[in-house]
């Protein structure tokens, strides 16, 4: 069985920083493994531990980028892809997919199971992998809890929605966005020495065969036109009564008649 | 001048073959922004299988829907993303809107970047704003990075797509007196089979129900988040017949259940009083309740975050001032307005 894993580096969006333009501070602003891809990974080393599969882990960005491949190659993943080139820059959702889709279609091969993770949190867009799965045609199933069997051309899925819990089964290949709070699983030291000495593939805009508008900024339909903070639209008073909780109910109660339109 | 116009609302039915609220949100807020466009006609589309449209189709014109277009089919009766994103491109195809807008749940996120990926077109994810700019385009503006930045995002090609958050826009009767209905045969449609929905189990509905029920909403954070500061706010909530919502951090305690976390990874609300007890106020948290009316904070730490993103702030300690506060709104639905 061949897994693919989708996995993305990600600023820390936990501890932002602002400079004085009101752009987002990038300096010092850490990179780390997107939480969601975390269990991506998890997931598809608990599948090769329990059936036997190769894992790929797969990214786009920057050179910097291969250090989650790194990770990835550490914690159990048997090779991994780095696609990069200033090409691929700027590209929004359908761009990145249709980069991340021919890799699998020129160099990967039979994919029996692609995994991503639901949502990244600093694009929280989560239609990478869905955008993935129609430019492959393959199936695609969403917030997926758990993975509950995985055979030789069929798996079976716990899924969570708004409202229900469902059991599918989908033929392989098959693309799934894991929504699981699982906890990856941490490197062993062989596997940090595994790591440092695996060469990452790397691929660039000439290892595919795409063309140049269907990439990066010039093949992203959609674009950023304006980006800015939050307005705060309830800036009101604060009132000190720590000394005097009676007096802090009395001011409450007000508020609520005054905001809920109680008054007589 | 383009050959698409107009805009297509996609409507979500759940299981009962109820529609869901964000799908008639999507529709008012359709009607309203095409009257910024040259084209007004605003489509509902409903995908699935029902043995009486009668009542959707009722909800749907009285909501404003200038045209509700039905594609019915047996093997639509469950959402199987593959079957639902073909139907849908092949009528936006026929249709050809210059605007799709999907509810952002678990339906719309799954199936709208598969639409917008078969047709060769961009999608905004999950926006917050929608807006026709000066050269007749959706602008749609979103919260990214945790909430901490918004961007406004346009769109080159047609359709122009996007997601929108549940609760972001309000539903209002708006009754179209010529609403056409148009049903789609797809029995030559050729479906594949290679998802199978095994079963379902409905979940538990949370002790409090919808959050979205309530017209005040208690946020309870995880300085409360106790078994006497439950009780406190449960009473609280009694009163004042409010709705019990949690932050993460008092989700993760164990002590309320995560379908009432409140904020970027829980549901968005829209109460008109939301009033957070214990709460620090980190950004995931504000982004879910900036758009109630009004936000009241209690918080024992003065330099609490969410005392700016509140429009009355008490500092103070809520195990010590909920009682009073309970026996005063005891009263207050006495009559007794001067406790």
């Amino acid at each position: 069985m061949n897994i693919v894993v989708f996995i993305k580096q990600v600023p820390d969006t936990t501890d932002i920083k602002w400079t004085e333009n009101n752009t987002i501070d990038r300096n010092g602003l850490e990179s780390i493994l997107n939480p969601k891809d975390g269990v991506a990974l998890e997931t598809a080393l608990r599948l090769k531990d329990r059936y036997g599969a190769k894992v790929t882990a797969v990214t786009m960005g920057p050179f910097q980028a291969e250090a989650v491949l790194r990770l990835a190659l550490a914690m159990g993943a048997d090779d991994a892809f780095l696609l990069t080139d200033r090409k691929f820059s700027g590209a929004d959702t359908v761009a990145t997919a249709r980069v991340l889709a021919q890799l699998i279609k020129d160099k990967l091969g039979d994919t029996d199971l692609i995994l991503c993770g639901q949502v990244a949190i600093d694009g929280e867009t989560g239609q990478v992998g869905p955008s993935v799965a129609a430019q492959l045609n393959i199936p695609q199933l969403t917030y997926v809890d758990e993975i509950l069997m995985f055979e030789d051309n069929k798996l079976t899925v716990k899924k969570e929605t708004e409202q229900y819990i469902e059991t599918i089964s989908a033929e392989l290949p098959v693309l799934i966005c894991v929504n699981s709070e699982l906890e990856p699983r941490l490197p062993k030291i062989d596997g940090y020495i595994k790591a440092q000495q695996y060469c990452c593939n790397t691929v660039n805009m000439e290892g595919l065969t795409i063309e140049q508008d269907k990439v990066g900024l010039k093949g992203s339909p959609t674009y950023v036109s304006k980006v800015f903070k939050p307005e705060n639209k309830h800036q009101g008073e604060t009132e000190n009564f720590s000394a005097d909780s009676a007096a802090a109910a009395w001011h409450l109660k007000e508020k609520i008649i005054d905001y809920m339109g109680l008054r007589k | 001048m383009s050959e698409f116009g107009g805009i297509l609302v996609y409507i979500e039915l759940d299981r009962n073959l109820n529609i869901i609220p964000v799908s008639l949100e999507l529709l008012s807020k359709s009607v309203e922004l095409a009257q910024k466009l040259e084209n007004k006609t605003v489509s509902a589309l409903v995908i699935g299988r029902c043995d009486d449209y009668a009542p959707i189709i009722q909800t749907l014109k009285e909501t404003g829907a200038s045209k509700v277009i039905i594609a019915q089919d047996d093997r639509l009766r469950e959402y199987i993303t593959q079957n639902y994103s073909k139907t849908a491109c092949r009528i936006i195809n026929e249709q050809k809107p210059e605007i799709v807008l999907i509810g952002a749940t678990c339906q719309g996120r799954d199936l709208a970047p598969r639409i917008s990926t078969s047709l060769n077109t961009g999608l905004t994810a999950d926006c917050t704003g929608l807006d026709i700019n000066e050269e007749g385009k959706l602008a749609a503006t979103r919260p990214t990075f945790g909430g901490q930045l918004m961007a406004t995002i346009l769109c080159k090609t047609y359709p122009q797509m996007a997601t929108v958050r549940p609760n972001t826009f309000k539903a209002v009767q708006n009754n179209n007196e010529n609403t056409t209905v148009e049903y789609i045969d797809l029995s030559n449609e050729v479906f594949d089979n290679k998802i199978e929905l095994l079963n379902f189990v409905k979940k538990f509905k949370s002790d409090t129900g919808n959050l979205s029920d309530y017209e005040i909403v208690i946020g309870c954070g995880k300085g409360i988040a106790t078994e006497k500061g439950i009780e406190l706010a449960k009473e609280l909530a009694k009163e004042l017949k409010a709705g019990l919502g949690a932050s993460r951090a008092a989700v993760e305690t164990g002590a309320f259940s995560k379908s009432l976390q409140v904020g970027q990874t829980g549901v968005t609300i829209t109460p008109k009083l939301y009033i957070a007890c214990g709460i620090s106020g980190a950004v995931q948290h504000i982004v879910g309740i900036e758009n109630s009316e009004k936000i009241i904070a209690i918080n024992k730490d003065e330099n609490a975050p969410i005392f700016k993103s509140a429009d009355y702030g008490i500092v103070g300690d809520f195990f010590e001032i909920a009682p009073h506060l309970i026996w005063k709104i005891q009263e207050l639905n006495k009559g007794n307005y001067d406790a």
